[in-house]
C-alpha cells in the first residue's frame, strides 16, 4: 500500500448511525480536515464518485448497499481504485476483518474505535506530515 | 371386468354350440357318466407347477380326452367334460363367475377337439397312423384352445396384455400337454387290449403325481419365500414416511396380486396415517377409511374377507373389489391392534376362494417387515424435523448475536467518541458543539440502558429497579400523556382516540412504568414498521372486566402465519429492515411479558384496510384520584431510532 502524493485533506465519512458519522465528522473537522457525510451505502458511493476525496471512512452495515459492496464498487473503478478506505464496523471477528482486507480496505477499525488510532493512520498516509491538532 | 369375462364365456359357448350343431349323436348315459367321473377326477387332482415365473396346471384331462376321442361322439364328450369340470370347480369352491367361464371354456375346447378328430379320422381304422395323428392334433388343439382362454381371462383380471400372458406360459403348457397326451395314448392302447388294463397304470401315475406334487409344493413355498424376500428388500430403503408407506402398499399389492392396497402405520405426530396405491398411483387415505380398516382388523389374525361383507368406508377405496386381504403387525409383545406397527390391506377383484388363508398368511409375514419399515420411516422424519428445528434455532441465535453485538457497540461508540472528543479538543469547542456532544453521550447511554434492560427481561431475569406497583390508571388521560410526549420524536402522525378532556375514561389496573414501557414500545414498533402511516392509540372498554388500549397503524401489516411468531424471542420478520431501524427482535416479546406481569394480554390483528392493530387488554379498575406519575423516558429513547429512519 503506497502513500499518496498529497496530504489527506478531504474525507468522506459514511455510517448509517448519524450520531457516529456526525461525531467523526466533528472530530476530523476540528483536526483540520474537510469532511462530507453520507448515511447509507448508495449515498456514500455517489458522494465518493462525485467528490473523489483523499480518504473514505466506511461503515459496514448500512442500508441499501453495505460497506463491502461500496468498497468493491470503488475498487473496480479506475478513478477511485487508489483512494484509501478505512472500514469501520461493529463486526469484529477475524473472518470479518479478513473479508474487509480482501475487499480492498486499507485499514480496519472495530467499534468502539480509538480516534487516536485513526489519526495515526491518516498521518501514516500523509507520509509523516501530520495535520496540526492540539493535544 | 365381470362383463368382459362373461363375454368371453359367451364366445366359447357359441363356438361349442356351432360345432355341435348337426353332428351325429349316440348318447349312452352310462358311458357319459363314466367319462364325466374320469374328467372330474382329472380335474380334482391338478398340479400347480411353477416353471420359472409361471404357474402351470398339469391335469390328466388330456389323457381322458384321448380315450374319449375313440369312445364318444362330440356331443357326449362335451357333456361329459362339462359335467366333470363342474364337479371339479364346485369341489374347489370357486366363485360363480369363475365356474361359468371354466365350463364354457371346456365346452368350447372339447367341441373343437372332438370335431377336428371326427373330420380327420373319418373312415380310418382305430389303429391307423392317421387316427393317432388325429388324436395328437385334437389334444394339441384342445390344449391350445384352453391356454388361449386362460390367457384371455388372466389378461382381463390382472390387466396384462394378452400376448405376453399367452407367450409366457405357452412352453410349459405344451410340455404339460405332451405328458398328459403320452399317458392318454398308453392308457388307450392298454384299454384296447383289455378294458381293465389302464387300471394298472393308476398306481404308477398316482405315485408319480404325488412325488411331483410334493416337489411342486416345495417349489411354490420357495417361490413365496423369494417373493417375500424381494418385496422386503425393495421396500427397506430409508425414505420419508409417506413414501415408505406407499412403497409398502405397492409391494403388498403385487405379493397378493391385488388391484389396490393400503398400508397404514402410526405417524410422526402420533395418529395413524395411510397411503393407498392403485391404478392411478399413490395418495393419502382419508382418516375415516383408516379408522374403519383398523376397526375391521381389530385384534384378530390375518384373513381374507368377502367384498359384500366390507363396510362402506372400506370398500369405497376400491369399489370393484370382491375380496380384501387384511393383516396387521404388532410392534410390541401384545397383539392388540392399537399397538400394531402396521396394517396392510389388499383389495382383489377375484373372488375369495380356498387359497384365501394362504394369501392372508403371506401378507401377515410381510406385515411384520412393514411394521419395522414404517417405524424406521417415522423415526427418520422425526429426526429430520428435530434437526431442521435445531438448525433454525441456531440460525436465529446467530442472527440475534450479530444484531445484539451491533446494537451494543453503536451506542458505546457514540458515548466514548463524544467523551474522547470533548477531552481531546477541550477549550477549542464552542458551546453549541459541547451541548451537542453531551446530548449525544447521554442519549446513547440511555439507549444502552434500555437495551440491557430489554435483554435481561427477555432472559427472564428480573432486574428492574422498581417492583410492580399496580394502581387504578385513567386510561385515556394516560394514553394522551404518552402520545403528547412521544409525538415530536415520531416520524408518522400520532394521535390518541378518543381525545382527552371528555371526562374520566375507563380505568385499568396497571403499574404505570410498565404500562408506559408497553405502550411506547408498541408505538415505536408502529413507527418502525408502519411505513410512515398514521398511528392511532385507541382506548375502549371490553366488557365489564377489561379495558383495551390498541395501537393501530396502516402500514404493510403482518401475514396471518407470522402473527404469533412476532411475539417470539429473536424473531425479526425482515432482518434487513431491522438492521435499518435497529432492534433485537425482543421488543414484542418484552411487551408481552410485561403485559402478562400486569395480568393482561397482547394480541395482533389486522387493521381493516391493511396494517397492524396491537391490542393490550388489561383488567378494568376505578381510576385512583391522584394523577399517575409517568416516567419521562421515551423522547430520549426514540430519537436515535427515528433519526435512523431518516426524518427529513
Amino acid at each position: 500500500m503506497s502513500t499518496i502524493e498529497q496530504p489527506v485533506r478531504r474525507v468522506v465519512v459514511a455510517d448509517d448511525e448519524p450520531d457516529i458519522a456526525d461525531l467523526l465528522a466533528m472530530s476530523l473537522e476540528m483536526s483540520g480536515y474537510d469532511v462530507r457525510t453520507a448515511y447509507d451505502g448508495e449515498a456514500a458511493r455517489e458522494l465518493v464518485l462525485q467528490t473523489l476525496p483523499d480518504l473514505v471512512i466506511l461503515d459496514w452495515m448500512m442500508p441499501r448497499m453495505d460497506g463491502i459492496e461500496v468498497l468493491t464498487t470503488l475498487r473496480a473503478r479506475t478513478q477511485t481504485r487508489d483512494i484509501p478506505v478505512v472500514m469501520l464496523s461493529a463486526k469484529a471477528s477475524d473472518n470479518d476483518v479478513w473479508q474487509g482486507w480482501e475487499a480492498g480496505a486499507n485499514y480496519y477499525m472495530t467499534k468502539p474505535f480509538d480516534f487516536d488510532g485513526l489519526l495515526r493512520f491518516i498521518s501514516y498516509l500523509d507520509g509523516g506530515a501530520v495535520g496540526d491538532h492540539p493535544k | 371386468m365381470t362383463r368382459r369375462v362373461l363375454v368371453l364365456a359367451t364366445v366359447h359357448a357359441a363356438i361349442a354350440a356351432a360345432l355341435l350343431d348337426g353332428s351325429a349323436t349316440s348318447f349312452r348315459l352310462v358311458e357319459v357318466l363314466a367319462f364325466a367321473a374320469a374328467f372330474a377326477l382329472a380335474g380334482l387332482a391338478p398340479l400347480q407347477v411353477e416353471v420359472g415365473r409361471h404357474a402351470v396346471t398339469v391335469t390328466l384331462t388330456e389323457a381322458v380326452l384321448v380315450v374319449a376321442c375313440y369312445r364318444l361322439d362330440p356331443a357326449s364328450a362335451v357333456a361329459a367334460a362339462v359335467v366333470g369340470e363342474a364337479v371339479a370347480c364346485l369341489t374347489h369352491r370357486q366363485g360363480l363367475l369363475k365356474v361359468t367361464f371354466n365350463l364354457s371354456a371346456v365346452a368350447g375346447a372339447t367341441a373343437l377337439a372332438l370335431s377336428l378328430f371326427q373330420v380327420v379320422a373319418t373312415g380310418q381304422g382305430p389303429s391307423s397312423p392317421v387316427t393317432w395323428g388325429a388324436v395328437a392334433l385334437a389334444v394339441t388343439v384342445y390344449a391350445l384352445a384352453n391356454h388361449s382362454s386362460t390367457s384371455a381371462v388372466l389378461s382381463v383380471v390382472e390387466g396384462r396384455p394378452v400376448r405376453s400372458v399367452f407367450a409366457g406360459a405357452l412352453a410349459p403348457a405344451m410340455l404339460a400337454t405332451a405328458v398328459s397326451l403320452s399317458i392318454g395314448v398308453v392308457g388307450e392302447l392298454l384299454f384296447a387290449i383289455d378294458p381293465v388294463a389302464p387300471l394298472l397304470l393308476s398306481p404308477i401315475v398316482g405315485a408319480a403325481m404325488l412325488a411331483v406334487r410334493r416337489v411342486a409344493t416345495q417349489q411354490s413355498e420357495h417361490l413365496r419365500f423369494t417373493r417375500l424376500y424381494e418385496s422386503s428388500r425393495r421396500s427397506a430403503r430409508l425414505q420419508g414416511f409417506d413414501a415408505g408407506l406407499a412403497a409398502l402398499a405397492e409391494e403388498s399389492r403385487s405379493l397378493v396380486a391385488g388391484t389396490a392396497a393400503v398400508c397404514a402405520a402410526p405417524g410422526p405426530d402420533g395418529g395413524w396415517r395411510a397411503m393407498v396405491v392403485d391404478g392411478s398411483g399413490a395418495h393419502a387415505a382419508e382418516p375415516a377409511a383408516v379408522d374403519a380398516l383398523l376397526a375391521l382388523a381389530g385384534d384378530r389374525g390375518p384373513r381374507e374377507l368377502k367384498g359384500p361383507d366390507l363396510p362402506f368406508t372400506v370398500s369405497r377405496l376400491a369399489p370393484s373389489a370382491s375380496a380384501l386381504v387384511l393383516a396387521t403387525a404388532a410392534a410390541g409383545p401384545d397383539d392388540a391392534a392399537d399397538h400394531a406397527g402396521a396394517l396392510l390391506a389388499v383389495y382383489r377383484e377375484i373372488e375369495s376362494d380356498s387359497s384365501g388363508n394362504e394369501r392372508a398368511a403371506v401378507l401377515a409375514a410381510f406385515a411384520a417387515h412393514a411394521g419395522l419399515v414404517a417405524a424406521n420411516a417415522r423415526l427418520l422424519e422425526e429426526v429430520e424435523e428435530a434437526l431442521r428445528h435445531q438448525v433454525d434455532l441456531n440460525r436465529q441465535k446467530e442472527e440475534f448475536v450479530a444484531v445484539v453485538s451491533h446494537e451494543l457497540r453503536t451506542p458505546l461508540t457514540v458515548m466514548l467518541g463524544a467523551l474522547s472528543t470533548m477531552r481531546r479538543f477541550g477549550n477549542d469547542l464552542d458551546a453549541a458543539r459541547i451541548e451537542k456532544l453531551s446530548v449525544m453521550a447521554e442519549n446513547h447511554g440511555l439507549r444502552l440502558k434500555r437495551l440491557i434492560e430489554d435483554l435481561l427481561l427477555a432472559g427472564s431475569i428480573e432486574q428492574t429497579s422498581r417492583t410492580v406497583e399496580c394502581e387504578g390508571v385513567d386510561a385515556i388521560a394516560f394514553v394522551d400523556e404518552v402520545v403528547t410526549d412521544m409525538a415530536p420524536g415520531i416520524a408518522a402522525p400520532l394521535h390518541a382516540v378518543p381525545a382527552a378532556g371528555s371526562g374520566a375514561g375507563p380505568g385499568c389496573l396497571a403499574d404505570t412504568t410498565r404500562l408506559r414501557q408497553i405502550v411506547s414500545n408498541l408505538i415505536e414498533n408502529a413507527a418502525k414498521y408502519g411505513a410512515g402511516s398514521p398511528i392511532e392509540v385507541a382506548v375502549s372498554r371490553a366488557g365489564a372486566e377489561h379495558v383495551h388500549i390498541a395501537v393501530i397503524d396502516h402500514g404493510p401489516g403482518v401475514r396471518p402465519e407470522d402473527r404469533e411468531r412476532v411475539f417470539e424471542r429473536f424473531v425479526q420478520l425482515d432482518s434487513s429492515a431491522t438492521r435499518t431501524v435497529g432492534g433485537t427482535g425482543l421488543g414484542l416479546y418484552v411487551c408481552r411479558k410485561l403485559a402478562e406481569s400486569l395480568h393482561g394480554t397482547i394480541a395482533l390483528t389486522d387493521t381493516p384496510g391493511g396494517g397492524c392493530t396491537f391490542t393490550l387488554e388489561l383488567p378494568a379498575a376505578e381510576p385512583s384520584d391522584e394523577r399517575p406519575q409517568v416516567d419521562p423516558l421515551p423522547a430520549v429513547r426514540t430519537a436515535p431510532v427515528m433519526a435512523a429512519i431518516g426524518t427529513e
